[in-house]
């Protein structure tokens, strides 16, 4: 069990402050006449009774996944020739929209602000299994710091918990001038080459691991225009990225998608083929595959999603 | 031979500590010195940090206050600590698998990070840790104690038994079962294999 070993293997260690206050608190039990009386537990919530929370939880989102299913608006649009293309409208459309949403960006980030990000996505259907149920939603939303170096989310009980961000590369970096394709796509390759690929790339080549983290950065991170445009015309020159005439977000939107096919798997970053913005993600196996236990078919569903809503806000947990 | 001997062969093992702290109760310190830090990063890797610093100063208020009761003929105190950090977590249990889920899901995880660490490793096993997070936070308490004990604390089958007071039995049908959840949840993959 290696991996339970490395499981936040990069955990800090105790502080000298926080040793040197344990150690003070000992010796001052050390001498007091009497043992302190033992503090008083709080009561231990069964746990049938944690499952009843997450349960009804999971039965809402289920009923608001079903509506937003409904919807389902096929614009009636020309098809792209090529990946190529895709890339070019895409990032012409960013740049030549005055009401590109991602506009705010443009000036520098301020440190105190942050993205809130709202999608739609399909939860695992049975963990620890990988698949995903086509059948049922939840939102998930998050807020990310525009210094890219915290995430906010929810904890599921309306508290909202803050933690260290640690994303490959942040929106930040890919700012730096000059912001190029090529420059972008460097930068990229260069934190995947520099990153030891986890047992759970699959063998997952070098261009799907880049396309994996575009994707991410699509999903979660404040692009300037300057940036996103970059994006979308260096996923073409990426080998092996193909361009997906008809494919479905989460929401059920249909768009057009650039598409990465490896070895088990097929990966899609959807966008609208309106407006060419960013709708969401998709992905799916490709092969059967036996893993010990678990089987997973060709056609399963790995990962479902669909931006609702990005916009900047002053603090975490803020909703616009 | 004029040299100092070293320190260690003069060093009284664990139980011969608690042993003398029972009319000198500051020896007890000498326990604390040696463990602290172990307990802290267990703790740590279940609960996060800021738990951390509080259940692993309680470990040992409690450890000092229940030292009567140490059977001394265990040489080595690290068990029995360790039993007791987790006893104490116990009412954490929820946080705990809230935070499990919470990085199962989302793929942040809930625990500080350190200050430089390499960002390398980290990146890399952020979808390993996800995944792992999602089947730990699916194992009973009692199987994960068992399972991050073993794997995480380096203890043995018998240590583990001593630690939370269980026969040896369960400790292995509990291993068993929560190792058979954490493959599959790795997708039963062997991650030193190679794919061409």
């Amino acid at each position: 069990m290696n991996e339970i070993k490395q499981f936040r293997s990069a955990t800090p260690v105790i502080t000298r402050e926080a040793e040197d206050a344990a150690r003070a608190r000992l010796l001052r039990a050390m001498h007091e006449p009497a043992p302190e009386p033992v503090r008083r537990r709080a009561p231990r919530v069964p746990r049938l009774a944690w499952r009843l929370v997450v349960a009804g939880a999971a039965a809402v989102a289920l009923v608001a996944g079903l509506e937003v299913v409904q919807s389902d608006g096929r614009p009636d649009t020309v098809a792209v020739a090529n990946v190529q293309e895709l890339g070019e409208r895409a990032a012409k459309s960013v740049e030549g929209d005055p009401h590109d949403p991602y506009a705010a960006y443009k000036r520098t980030p301020s440190p105190g602000q942050w993205l809130y990000v709202k999608e739609t996505i399909a939860p695992l259907l049975n963990e620890p299994h990988p698949e995903v149920d086509r059948d049922s939603r939840m939102t998930r939303e998050t807020w990310q710091s525009l210094d890219g170096k915290q995430t906010a989310l929810d904890d599921g009980e309306g508290k909202l918990i803050i933690e260290e961000a640690r994303p490959d590369i942040t929106a930040a970096d890919l700012a730096k001038s000059p912001v190029t394709p090529e420059e972008s796509l460097a930068r990229i390759e260069a934190v995947v080459d520099a990153t030891p690929a986890s047992p759970f790339d699959d063998g997952a080549s070098r261009q799907q691991r880049v396309f994996q983290a575009i994707s991410q950065l699509m999903r979660e991170q404040a692009l300037t225009p300057e940036v996103r445009a970059a994006l979308f015309r260096a996923l073409p020159m990426v080998e092996g990225v193909t361009v997906k005439q008809d494919a479905v977000d989460a929401t059920g939107r249909h768009g057009v998608a650039f598409a990465y096919t490896g070895q088990w798997e097929r990966s899609e970053i959807v966008l609208s083929s309106d407006d060419y913005r960013f709708l969401g993600t998709y992905r799916e196996a490709i092969a059967d595959r036996t893993l010990e236990t678990i089987t997973v078919k060709a056609g399963t569903p790995l990962s479902w999603t669909a931006q609702l809503e990005t916009k900047l806000v002053d603090k975490p947990g803020h909703r616009p | 031979m004029t040299q100092p001997q070293p320190v260690e062969t003069l060093e009284a093992d664990d139980a011969e500590l608690i042993r003398r702290s029972h009319d000198d109760p500051e020896q007890f310190a000498g326990l604390f010195d040696r463990y602290i830090q172990q307990i802290h990063r267990y703790v740590a890797r279940r609960l996060g940090t800021q738990a951390a610093d509080d259940i692993a100063a309680e470990t040992f208020l409690t450890a000092f206050r229940r030292r009567a009761s140490y059977d001394v003929t265990q040489r080595l105190a690290r068990p029995w600590l360790y039993g007791i950090a987790t006893t104490l977590m116990a009412r954490h249990r929820r946080g705990e698998e809230r935070f499990l889920r919470a990085l199962s899901r989302t793929g942040v995880d809930p625990l500080p990070e350190p200050m430089a660490d390499a960002v390398v490793g980290r990146v890399a096993a952020q979808e390993e840790d996800r995944r792992l997070a999602g089947a730990l936070a699916g194992l009973s308490q009692g199987d994960r104690d068992v399972l991050l004990l073993v794997a995480g604390g380096d203890l043995t089958y018998e240590e583990v038994a001593w630690a939370l007071g269980v026969p040896i039995g369960t400790v292995r049908s509990r291993l068993h079962r929560a190792r058979k959840k954490a493959r599959a949840a790795l997708g039963g993959d062997d991650p030193t294999r190679e794919v061409s």
